[in-house]
């Protein structure tokens, strides 16, 4: 008979929390959504003996106040969902700071288990924790583990199971000195008299947040009847000095205590800090940073090439096999033209990516991602946007979508939003097969260069809107910027692909998904009505385009570019597939390329006009969902729609118009 | 009577104590949470024309010139470097 | 002594990495150059020039603060080293990567291994030397895996 227990884990920020949480779950896991926000929920499964054990992985915060929406989500499961017990994970190498947290913890009245992790380095460096006497004086058992090499997860799971089924549970409390206390005993007394706040919250943590004046507390009590006896309480004190207070009574706690408990407990001057002299250096800061991002995009697409060229040649012959004699014959171009045609251009990408994706893990991983934001803050803050800002546009790179997901860890709401407005601005892999196709037609001798030029106007761009919108829309200075620097470290192989594939399976799902579902509508659109020469004129793709035609004439596109784009609204990789239909050429890149070049209606101007209003005009559909998703707001999602739209215009007309005149041709 | 000064002045290798955080209510407990509150000694790492890393109770942190003028401090030791 | 060594060490590859940096952005900017750095196998790329100089800077950085005897010369040498490893490798693998596609897929394209010889690896390879000698104490200190 399996029994069930379920245990959450909380802890510091850069504590190796999810390295324990993968270890723990495996494949076992699952993210989904904290109800009503946007903070990310991971929840899995582990098994020791007979028992199995839900692992729920809160998110790391320094503290449980209401500072921001990961503190608040963070509390209010343990006191919600009330699991059986909290295992509070710390770093072995940084205990002094990791214990604000615990005496916190302790006061939610909810079984406690220590994970004393890092425990490898922490002994490296000499540190010696006595577990005996931390049990002695904390009351709380602590278990020592290296999440990273797996070591001690057993022995934590033997603990937390232990710690749910024993009852009674010790009261961890710390002494906050007599006036304090007393306030605190009117208080609880006073929300006593409220029966359904007093079973629901654990009365003293009610207590002592509302004496720290915390707002969510207030929040919590705002419809009690208790309310008025305890804002009688809390109007005998100054908020301000009695939170002061308890603060560093707690503060006085840890202090005693350490000693005790720890020897050789703090990170002295080491190489880690002398490697940031090296690193943030006035000169050489930025510099370095670029050489490295050359370095990540270098090895992107070269190291993507050869899987590229596989993957093409694997399609090519699915093709093949699928395309001549099948009957019948709608079937074979729905499976050719349909599936392999529109899929094909995505998974030529996939390689790159991912390994986009993995060495970006790999810098986070090793601790110099978190430099290069703080490198880059002063540059960042001088175009209207935090320095947290950066990872999400390095990933955007990549693709969008995830990067979109990654500006959740931005904490001001206003320069959040605008990281996501401008976002979409950052060329992203989809955009390249499009470059690649034209670049490689028009401009062969400098296909390289045109492509680098096309990546430098959307940063161009990019910066130009967050100046426009924060003298317009959204008006402000960015936050300042606050980050903890972990120490480096010489990242595992095995922890940075689970990074890149977290990220990586979100794009991998919109292929399957959403361009899919979009390559099959625009084989239906192109295919009916039935009878019709596919991609031809006459087909509904035909008629689209050319009630579409007036309004991209200006820019020197026909009807054929037009409905090519307004696929490409689904997915910016469809936009190829979709010429290859209209031309009648399929995927193959050559004879597409030897087609458009030989349209009349194309050359170089209009094919650079074409590149840039493929690289501005909308967000894809994926992203849209994901811009819906993270704002909360249809108003900004519709916002980035038609932003696009009108910068991709102008920008394009500007380049057809000048380029006509430069050229004295298209 | 020491003089105390924002921490953004303050030159590599310094030791200091925290006297005053100039701060609204949220930042403020997050910075104590963090270890950054009056009386806790720090040490700062490098520096860069205002923006600096400290090192407080084991842990770096990285702050902007904008919040690392609101620190105040009373130094302890200064290292010429 | 030791701090002799490490100087002219930095020094030199400082100079080298600077010098051939130079030559590559040079080259890529006046064409005329190009035949000229072509006989030393250099090519003609800006952003891999780029890169190449800011390695040289930071050994000279390395030579500067080891002359002034601060501790934080030593830490400019290592990472200088660390570096030239890092886009060494770059420079492998991109270069590699473009070999076996040419080789695979490139239906009777020959590869010509001397392609691999481009200063990015080779001054790399002179550069790590210093590494298994200055480097291990300071870097295991660092978190391990």
């Amino acid at each position: 008979m399996t029994r069930k227990i379920r245990i959450a884990l909380a802890g510091n920020p850069n504590v190796g929390k999810s390295t324990i949480f993968n270890a723990l779950t495996g494949s076992r896991q699952q993210i989904g959504n904290w109800p009503g926000v946007t903070v990310e929920k991971k929840s899995g499964f582990a098994h020791l003996g007979e028992y199995e054990i839900e692992v729920v992985d809160l998110p790391g915060t320094y503290s449980l106040t209401a500072y921001s929406v990961d503190e608040v989500v963070a509390r209010d499961y343990i006191i919600d969902e009330k699991p059986d017990v909290v295992v509070h994970v710390v770093d072995a190498t940084n205990f002094e700071r990791n214990l604000y947290l615990t005496t916190q913890l302790m006061e939610l009245d909810v079984p406690l288990v220590i994970a004393l992790n890092m425990s490898d380095m922490a002994e490296k460096n000499g540190t010696a924790i006595n577990r005996m006497k931390m049990k002695k004086f904390f009351e709380i058992p602590a278990v020592r583990t290296v999440g990273s090499k797996g070591e001690g997860l057993d022995e934590l799971l033997r603990a937390a199971i232990n710690e749910a089924e024993t009852s009674p549970h010790h009261e961890h409390a710390i002494g906050y000195g007599d006036r304090t206390e007393r306030l605190i005993a009117d208080l609880v007394a006073a929300l006593g008299k409220d029966p359904a706040i007093s079973t629901r919250y654990p009365p003293r943590w009610l207590a002592i947040r509302l004496l720290e004046g915390d707002e969510n507390a207030q929040e919590k009590i705002a419809e009690s009847p208790a309310r008025d006896a305890a804002l009688a309480v809390l109007a005998k004190i100054n908020p301000a000095e009695t939170e002061a207070e308890m603060a560093d009574r707690r503060y006085e706690v840890i202090s005693s205590l350490l000693p005790q408990v720890c020897t050789t407990c703090v990170r002295t001057m080491n190489s880690s800090d002398l490697i940031d002299r090296v690193i943030t250096n006035r000169w050489l800061g930025i510099p370095i940073f670029l050489a490295l991002m050359w370095g990540a995009f270098e090895l992107t697409f070269a190291a993507a090439a050869p899987f590229s060229a596989a993957i093409e040649a694997f399609m090519g012959y699915c093709a093949g096999l699928v395309g001549s004699g099948m009957e019948p014959a709608w079937l074979g171009s729905f499976l050719g033209d349909g599936i392999i045609g529109g899929m094909g251009a995505i998974l030529i990408f996939i390689p790159n990516i991912f390994i986009l994706l993995f060495l970006l893990s790999v810098l986070e991983d090793s601790g110099y991602l978190a430099r290069a934001a703080f490198v880059m803050d002063r540059l960042m803050y001088s175009i209207g946007l935090p320095g947290k800002s950066f990872i999400p546009m390095l990933i955007g790179f990549g693709c969008n979508v995830p990067a979109i997901m990654a500006t959740r860890t931005i904490e001001d709401p206003k320069d959040r939003l605008l990281t996501i407005l401008i976002n979409p601005f950052m060329s992203c892999s989809a955009r390249l097969p499009v470059y690649v196709l034209f670049a490689g037609a028009f401009f062969p001798a400098n296909a390289g260069t045109v492509v680098f030029v096309l990546y430098v106007l959307g940063i161009v761009v990019a910066i130009g809107s967050a100046w426009l919108f924060r003298k317009t829309i959204l008006p402000g200075k960015p936050a300042p910027f606050l980050m903890e620097m972990p120490p480096y470290r010489l990242p595992t192989i095995a922890t940075s692909i689970v990074h890149m594939w977290d990220r990586g399976s979100m794009y991998i799902r919109k292929a399957g998904g959403v361009i899919l579902f979009g390559a099959l509508i625009v084989w239906g659109l192109a295919s009916l009505p039935y009878g019709v020469e596919y991609g031809s004129a006459e087909s509904f793709a035909g008629m689209i385009g050319h009630v579409l035609e007036p309004l991209v004439a200006p820019l020197g596109f026909d009807w054929k570019i037009a409905v090519a784009l307004l696929f490409g609204f689904v997915a910016k990789e469809v936009v190829v597939g979709s010429l290859g239909v209209l031309y009648g050429t399929g995927e193959d890149g050559g004879s597409l390329q030897g087609a458009l070049l030989a349209d009349p209606s194309l050359g170089p101007v209009t094919a650079f006009a074409l590149m840039a209003f493929v690289l501005l005009y909308l967000p894809c559909l994926a992203t849209l969902a994901v811009i819906r998703k993270e704002t909360g707001s249809w108003k900004w999602t519709g916002f980035s729609v038609v932003y696009g739209l009108v910068v991709a215009y102008i920008v394009a007309f500007l380049i057809a118009r000048l380029g006509f005149l430069a050229i004295g041709g298209i | 009577m020491r003089e105390t000064i924002p921490i953004s002045f303050l030159l590599p290798g310094t030791e200091a104590m925290v006297n005053d955080i100039r701060a609204g209510d949220g930042l403020s407990r997050h910075l104590v949470a963090m270890g950054i509150r009056p009386e806790c000694r720090l040490t700062v790492i490098c520096a860069d024309r205002g923006s600096l890393i400290v090192s407080v109770a084991g842990s770096r942190y990285a702050l902007s010139k904008g919040m690392a003028m609101k620190i105040l401090v009373e130094r302890i030791e200064v290292k010429a470097q | 002594m030791v701090s002799k060594g490490k100087m002219i060490f930095a020094a030199l590859f400082g100079t080298l990495y600077l010098v051939f940096g130079i030559a590559m952005i040079a080259s890529a900017a006046i064409p005329a150059l190009v035949e000229l750095t072509m006989a030393y196998r250099i090519p003609a790329d800006p952003a891999g020039g780029f890169v190449l100089c800011v390695i040289g800077a930071v050994f000279v950085f390395a030579c500067r603060e080891l002359a002034h005897n601060s501790a934080d010369g030593p830490a400019f040498l290592i990472i200088g080293m660390v570096l030239s490893v890092v886009f060494g490798m770059v420079a492998l693998i991109s270069l590699g990567a473009q070999g076996i596609e040419v080789m695979i897929f490139g239906e009777g394209e020959t590869w010509d291994p001397a392609l691999l010889v481009v200063p990015m690896l080779y001054l790399a390879i002179g550069a790590v030397a210093g590494l298994p000698v200055w480097g291990r104490a300071f870097l295991a200190d660092l978190a391990g895996a």
